[in-house]
């Protein structure tokens, strides 16, 4: 008997492979007849007569062929990441928000020229056109008429009602409550396609950051009705009914995401039958997937990858405006604050001028980016909202060597080393570990400062908790930093933030506080607080060329490169115009080559 | 028998207990799982209040672990902030199966592991099969022709190919077999996936897409088993007994896979009763290089994501199989040398 036992486990092994191939395998192979078959097949029949005969009637049944199906006219892309939800309230993610501009847009989708392009709402709302009132506090949206569920029901207003009572009920762990929570006061449906929002004061972002998408009430409202929430709706990971060109039509764990076309779209079927996703979680399996042809579209490559993409001819390399700025962000916390106070040179707006005069970032691009982009002068660079004269700190050692010196730091003790009042000129400079042009940016930076008498330690942190809040001990919440790097982004392609807000500085009250920084300047935090309110887009512009001065002549913020987005193309498709904002906004009218 | 394999299981409950515990604590230290939550920006201050309470990550840790355990449905629960608990908590603990819901998905752990754990098994158990496969042959051979020009060969092999790293393999493979071999106009394999989505989840589709992830497991853990199985066999095929069975007159056949590779794979059992259990937890690089989706991936975007009750689920049905195989192993052990007992 013992000496079946290597049979006996070598049958379990087999059959274990057995059940999980079949498993893997789970989806049947189409059968396709290709020969086109005549049948004679004889019928007896008893046919009704007054006199009962018995008559043999043969039927010639002619089966026509099946035609072979056709591979369906598709566009393969490539995420790095895997959505974590299909449902926009459930998520923030911006692989997420790429299949959701396919399957579920909400009133308009930003274009490749950030232009509203209409999708839910018939008409885009401004003061001209009447659809908002001169207080600013009420909007107008005329909902598109044609627009309909992907089962044939009309997306009406009472959809995007339902849409927002799912967001504020505190029974959803939805992702953000943001800005409906906090700024609308009511919604109502003054007819069936006639939305009227009631702000509790005037919300200039309202464009980017109401209803950029809609749920069918008529499909999860009896789930929240029966469950008591939507937390765990088959909808938010199978969205069966949808408004967009295409359908989820398969979507395996970590695999994959097929989306096919939907006939019911407001603008009539999509050109393409079928979009896919594949999930991707590798640089170099991606890119190899790019040579190969295995992908059409590359999303969110490196700029070191530009190069060879360049190379190759049957790709395109495009890079797309997103608003993120890599950026440098100095810690002007003080004693007062809850966090950490930065390093006490920080303070004097000559030391944070030299530090932009020290070091070459237009070499950094140059170099390490392959010259795919250049340092900004603004947070809001390529937008209206940039101040169009703020100064770039070119690099001018002797400059920033002469403004030290000026501010009173100079190396007294021949170290090698400027100090002031027995302290030495040596700052933290952290980023997030592992990303090496970030690691490879700081060590070029620290070379740059020794050379003008400010010492660096590098400090960095792992991605996991360098965004932890004040109340998580972030390292950067904390203020153990004095210069940090990141990159970020207002509500693109709206420039609002309210990071710099003074109301935002962490404290034990306010644990959650999103100014890091500890900048505290009444000046700024009043034109951050008129410019959220001002719906006048003109004047708002003006205010933020307003703050983009303060911001750089106070240089309470240094841009280290213009961080836009780089995508690969295979010319095989066509048609394919990324947006910053919305990408896929456009994929209504994807092409692709037979 | 039966008592030891009861007295073992019993001796795993408070070894389980203690692990999770560790696995908790060690979870909760490695970030904050909120972090993640405002994708590409960081997460507005209010949402983050909003969230830390409805997700119970509010709660000290000793009760989000009691809570773990055994549930919330007991308690209650203050859902809209405002100071007042309202509603009763719907989670049932690890205890009465309920493995609680991924911050990130807000959705059932058992229900993302049952998804991943076919894709790994199917792809952990071909590459195992080949590896014992591969080792064995090569092993075997290798003892048998000690110290021939094979025999150096392939111990030098064998020590390449332990001291790859498999990203290296693995991206290789992919460069040579896919991206090369396009360009040079020959059939190519597939960089990426599990099939080809225009064309199905066919078994042809699936095993040609295994053939470069099954190749970059395997090629370490042959180097590896080789070397063990080498080994093994020239320490039994010197002993008194096999001299004794040629001196019976048995054929070299059944001296060598009846006496020799029965005694010499007692060792052989001990690495994959060990392996075995780490076939679930998948090939964390290698899935995320072929893009396969498995257990190892999930458990990477989780520890990204410090997503808390996904961690937990992966790494206590990994404790639950290291036990449980270790079990299974020293039972195996008796069956090959009759002079072991455990009663």
């Amino acid at each position: 008997m013992k000496n079946n036992l290597w049979k006996l486990l070598a049958a379990m092994v087999v059959l274990t492979m057995l059940v999980a191939g079949l498993v893997a395998c789970a989806a049947p192979t189409p059968q396709v007849i290709e020969k086109k078959v005549i049948e004679t097949v004889i019928v007896e029949k008893e046919v009704p007569v007054e006199k009962k005969v018995v008559e043999t009637v043969i039927v010639e049944k002619v089966i026509t062929a099946t035609p072979a199906p056709a591979k369906p006219k598709a566009v393969t892309m490539t995420f790095f990441e895997e959505p974590d939800s299909l449902n926009r309230a459930y998520t923030q993610m911006w692989y997420s928000l790429l299949v959701l501009d396919i399957f579920n847009p909400g009133l308009w989708a930003w274009d490749d020229n950030l232009e509203p392009s209409l999708e839910m709402a018939a008409e885009f709302p401004t003061k001209e056109n009447g659809l908002i009132s001169e207080d600013g506090l009420t909007i107008t949206l005329p909902l598109n008429k044609k627009a309909k569920w992907s089962d044939g029901e009309p997306v009406t207003a009472n959809d995007f009602i339902f849409t927002y009572e799912m967001i504020i009920d505190p029974a959803n762990t939805v992702q953000s409550t943001w800005p409906y929570a906090d700024y609308l006061e009511s919604i109502t449906a003054a007819d069936d396609h006639t939305l009227v929002l009631k702000f509790t004061e005037p919300f200039a972002p309202w464009a980017t950051t109401i209803f950029d998408f809609v749920l069918p009430k008529h499909v999860l409202g009896p789930v929240f009705e029966a469950e008591g929430t939507l937390d765990d709706a088959e909808w938010n990971r199978n969205p069966t009914v949808v408004n967009g060109a295409f359908i989820v039509k398969e979507w395996e764990a970590a695999s994959h995401i097929i989306l096919k076309a939907n006939d019911n779209y407001w603008r009539g079927r999509p050109t393409l039958d079928q979009v896919n996703i594949l999930i991707v979680p590798d640089d170099e399996a991606q890119m190899a997937a790019i040579k190969t042809g295995d992908t059409d579209v590359g999303i969110f490559l490196s700029y070191a990858d530009i190069p060879t993409i360049e190379a190759l001819p049957d790709v395109d390399v495009i890079t797309v405006l997103s608003g993120y700025n890599e950026s440098w962000f100095f810690n002007l916390n003080t004693e007062e604050n809850a966090a950490e106070a930065g390093h006490p040179a920080l303070q004097d707006v000559r030391v944070r001028q030299a530090i932009a005069y020290a070091v070459d970032f237009d070499l950094i691009s140059e170099e390490l980016l392959f010259g795919g982009t250049y340092p900004p002068a603004t947070l809001w660079e390529e937008m209206p909202f940039a101040y169009p004269d703020a100064e770039l700190y070119k690099y001018d050692p002797d400059k920033a060597k002469a403004l030290l010196d000026e501010a009173g730091w100079v190396d007294s003790n021949g170290d090698g080393t400027r100090d002031k009042d027995g302290v030495e000129l040596v700052l933290v400079y952290s980023t997030t570990a592992g990303r090496e042009v970030r690691e490879q940016t700081q060590v070029v930076a620290q070379q740059y400062l020794a050379d003008v008498g400010i010492g660096i330690t590098i400090q960095n942190n792992s991605y996991d908790t360098m965004w932890n809040s004040y109340g998580e001990d972030g390292p950067i919440a904390t203020g153990n930093y004095d210069i940090a790097e990141w990159s970020t982004t207002g509500d693109f392609p709206d420039p609002n933030y309210s990071d710099w807000l003074c109301s935002e500085i962490p404290s034990e009250e306010n644990p959650a506080g999103s100014n890091w920084y500890g900048i505290c300047d009444e000046e700024l935090d009043g034109l951050f607080k008129a410019q959220a309110l001002e719906m006048d887009p003109n004047k708002r512009i003006e205010l933020y060329h307003d703050i983009g001065k303060i911001m750089s002549e106070k240089v309470y913020w240094l841009g280290v490169w213009h961080d836009n987005d780089v995508w690969t193309i295979n010319k095989r498709t066509g048609n394919i115009k990324v947006s910053g904002a919305d990408c896929f906004w456009n994929c209504f009218e994807w092409d692709v080559a037979e | 028998m039966t008592r030891y394999i009861i007295r073992r299981l019993l001796q795993a409950i408070p070894l389980l207990l203690f692990i999770s515990i560790m696995i908790f604590v060690l979870a909760n230290a490695m970030g904050d799982p909120l972090a993640s939550f405002g994708g590409r920006r960081r997460i507005r201050s209010s949402d983050r209040e909003r969230l830390t309470r409805q997700l119970g990550l509010d709660k000290p840790i000793t009760v989000q672990y009691v809570v773990w355990l055994i549930g919330n449905d007991w308690m209650d629960i203050d859902l809209d902030g405002d100071g007042v608990a309202e509603v009763k908590g719907s989670r049932k603990g690890v205890l009465r199966g309920d493995w609680g819901k991924s911050f990130m998905e807000k959705r059932p752990v058992s229900k993302l592991i049952a998804e991943r754990l076919p894709n790994t098994l199917l792809l952990m158990l071909v590459s195992e099969i080949v590896i014992i496969i591969f080792s064995l042959i090569i092993g075997i051979y290798s003892a048998l022709k000690q110290y021939t020009v094979t025999d150096h060969a392939i111990t030098g092999l064998s020590f390449i190919g332990y001291s790859m790293p498999i990203f290296w393999i693995a991206l290789m493979l992919m460069y040579l077999l896919a991206v090369k071999f396009k360009q040079w106009g020959l059939p190519y394999f597939p960089t990426v996936g599990k099939y080809d989505l225009s064309v199905g989840p066919t078994i042809e589709q699936v095993a040609w897409h295994m053939v470069l992830p099954v190749a970059s497991i395997s090629i370490i853990s042959i180097a590896a088993y080789t070397r063990y199985i080498r080994s093994s066999m020239l320490e039994v095929i010197n002993e008194d007994y096999i001299r004794t069975a040629r001196a019976k007159g048995l054929t070299e056949r059944t001296i060598l896979f009846r006496h020799a590779l029965k005694n010499a794979s007692l060792p052989l059992i001990t690495l994959i009763g060990l392996d075995l259990p780490l076939l679930l937890s998948g090939a964390v690089l290698t899935e995320s290089i072929f893009a396969w989706p498995g257990m190892g991936r999930l458990f990477w975007n989780a520890a990204q994501d410090t997503d808390i009750p996904v961690l937990m689920g992966v790494l206590m049905l990994i404790s639950v199989a290291v036990v449980v195989f270790q079990i299974i192993t020293d039972i195996v052990y008796t069956f090959l040398d009759p002079r072991i007992h455990y009663d």
